[in-house]
């Protein structure tokens, strides 16, 4: 997982306990290696652009993801949706009580 | 490099190739089967779960076949192939279709009697069956939902045997058919990735492989065979064909059915432990509606797909559902191996017309659901406004648009379409690869259009009846 993208992915988890974020993080980070390769290449392309672009304006935590969900440009939301499904699976389903 | 030798080489362990293993030992061929995937214990993995998309699922079930809107997709890898993981709903070939068939494209020995005779074969195998007593909450609704409608819907039966007590365990093909063939002499060997076919004179001679073994070591395998039976899926047996430079009419066709959901509140606590049986069919075949698995992550997943925040939602999550509407898609796509690449680039362009389609499916959906006590509904569209009235489901019909709409699929089909005419299609009546003799597919793949209804029926009937042609030409 590259660094923007654990940063995005700390600012989108909502566990507070941290064996459980440790266990999402490491959910996040099995499933973005298990990505077919072209796709997985695709959104770490994307990560790399968009880190340097969050690292020229200073943006990180809740206001980077604030200002990826107002980003007017498609791809970029499409890029902050499949970390957000990711970390949202994990947080729901690695949480106590998940299973019916 | 470890060198092996079969006389019948079946290339994955699914609804296909358990089935073809099973028909050609029975019949006294020495067969072995060989499967990517790990053999999992059955029942030692909890349906839906986290635990299910990392063993049991290729790529952790996050595929997508790219397009305008992409579709996202899931498919099974493990010992038993996708049927580990479905829902077991068990749907024969619509007889039109079949009949259809049969005179575009020319297929021989495909009259309903025909394929009646491979059904019962392996339903006999299954034991297919109906929930015994009252439907489950989750399946009610929909029926509930169907009659204030006056719409036709019906409980579809699924591959699953139940005890007195009412337990139903899903015959997966690691339970039921996998081993039949075993216990009459296959070979099933898993963690067996199969990289290319070697083609020589006209045959299959060999397959390159690389096994990976339970401690994680790794180790090269050529097997040679008489007759090798491709069943990886619509999607990896186009690419392994194509790997080993078979092309002509393999990949394009692909056929899947695109999903769009709906997530529901209704005032009565939900089962969501198992997907609804029962089926909306008022608008079959081009929109089934129904129900799919909704554990929290799941519910979460589907709201978000909506463009709202889940958490605050899913405080009464027990009383929340995802139900979608899927269509028979006019649009087409295409599997194409990248070299150098393992998994090959899928796409997938919806028409006009299936976007349409999708929006009548959604609005639909919304109409029996709300007709059904349903109080609040999010659609998979982002920024679709929520809808607690029929009023409200007018703006569906715009909601749903390229840019917007969060579209799924788990059935994929057609990429190496079985036809008599060569130009529309990768093989024959019966699954034989051309200009290759002994080189054959069973699976997904070879249907010549996507069912508009779960596929494993008419995937696991094509397998036996084309086993038994194969066998008798043995």
């Amino acid at each position: 997982m590259l660094g923007y993208e654990r940063k995005v992915v700390d600012a989108l988890s909502s566990t507070t306990d941290p064996d459980e974020r440790t266990a999402v993080v490491a959910w996040v980070e099995g499933s973005l290696a298990a990505m077919p390769e072209l796709l997985r290449a695709g959104v770490a392309l994307g990560s790399v652009v968009l880190g340097l672009w969050a690292s020229a304006t200073g943006k990180e935590g809740h206001r980077l993801v604030e200002a990826l969900e107002a980003s007017p440009l498609p791809p970029v939301r499409l890029h902050l949706r499949l970390l957000r499904s990711l970390v949202l699976f994990g947080d729901l389903e690695l949480a106590p009580g998940a299973r019916p | 490099m470890t060198t092996r030798a079969a006389e019948v080489l079946v290339i994955g362990s699914g609804a296909g190739g358990a089935t073809t293993a099973a028909v050609l030992a029975e019949g006294g061929r020495s067969v072995t089967v060989l499967e990517e995937g790990p053999a999992l214990e059955p029942g030692s993995v909890e349906p839906f779960s986290l635990d299910e998309l990392a063993r049991a699922y290729r790529h952790r079930g996050s595929s997508a076949a790219l397009g305008a809107p992409p579709i996202a997709y899931a498919e099974g890898r493990c010992v038993g192939g996708s049927t580990e993981v479905n829902s077991g709903l068990w749907n024969r070939l619509p007889e039109p279709l079949g009949e259809r068939w049969r005179v575009e494209r020319g297929l021989a020995e495909f009259t309903p009697a025909i394929l009646d005779r491979y059904a019962d074969l392996v339903e006999g195998w299954l034991g297919v069956g109906r929930v015994p007593g009252a439907l489950p909450p989750s399946s009610a609704v929909l029926e509930r939902g169907a009659q204030a409608m006056g719409w036709r819907h019906e409980e579809f039966p699924r591959a699953f045997r139940y005890d007195d007590r009412g337990r139903g365990t899903k015959q997966t093909m690691s339970r039921s058919v996998l081993p039949r063939a075993t216990s009459a002499g296959a070979d099933l060997i898993a963690g067996m990735r199969v990289h290319r076919l070697v083609l020589s004179g006209g045959r299959a001679v060999a397959v390159e492989a690389v096994r990976t073994h339970p401690d994680g070591s790794r180790e090269d395998v050529t097997i040679t065979a008489d007759h090798v039976v491709v069943c990886g899926g619509a999607v990896q047996t186009p690419a392994l064909l194509q790997r080993s430079g078979l092309r002509r009419g393999i990949g394009p066709g692909l056929k899947v059915h695109p999903t769009v959901k709906v997530v529901a509140r209704v005032p009565e606590v939900l089962d969501h432990d198992d997907v609804p049986m029962e089926r909306i069919t008022e608008f079959a075949p081009s929109i089934a509606i129904g129900g799919s698995a909704s554990r929290r992550g799941h519910l979460g997943l589907a709201l978000s797909d909506a463009g709202v925040d889940p958490m605050g939602l899913l405080d009464d999550w027990e009383h929340r559902f995802v139900y979608y509407a899927c269509i028979r898609s006019d649009a087409g796509g295409r599997v194409r191996a990248i070299p150098g690449v393992p998994t090959p680039l899928v796409t997938y362009r919806l028409t006009d017309a299936d976007m349409s389609r999708l929006a009548r499916g959604l609005v639909h959906l919304g109409e029996a659901l709300l007709a059904a006590g349903a109080t609040e509904l999010h659609a998979s569209a982002t920024g679709a406004p929520v809808a607690r009235s029929v009023a409200d489901l007018g703006v569906w019909w715009d909601a749903l648009d390229r840019k917007r709409a969060n579209l799924m699929t788990v059935h994929l089909t057609s990429s190496v379409r079985m036809t008599e005419r060569p130009d529309e299609g990768g093989v024959d009546s019966f699954g034989a690869v051309r200009g290759v003799d002994n080189l054959r597919v069973s699976d997904a793949s070879i249907l010549p259009e996507a069912p508009g209804v779960n596929p494993q029926a008419a995937i696991m009937t094509l397998a036996a009846r084309n086993a038994d042609h194969l066998l008798g030409s043995l």
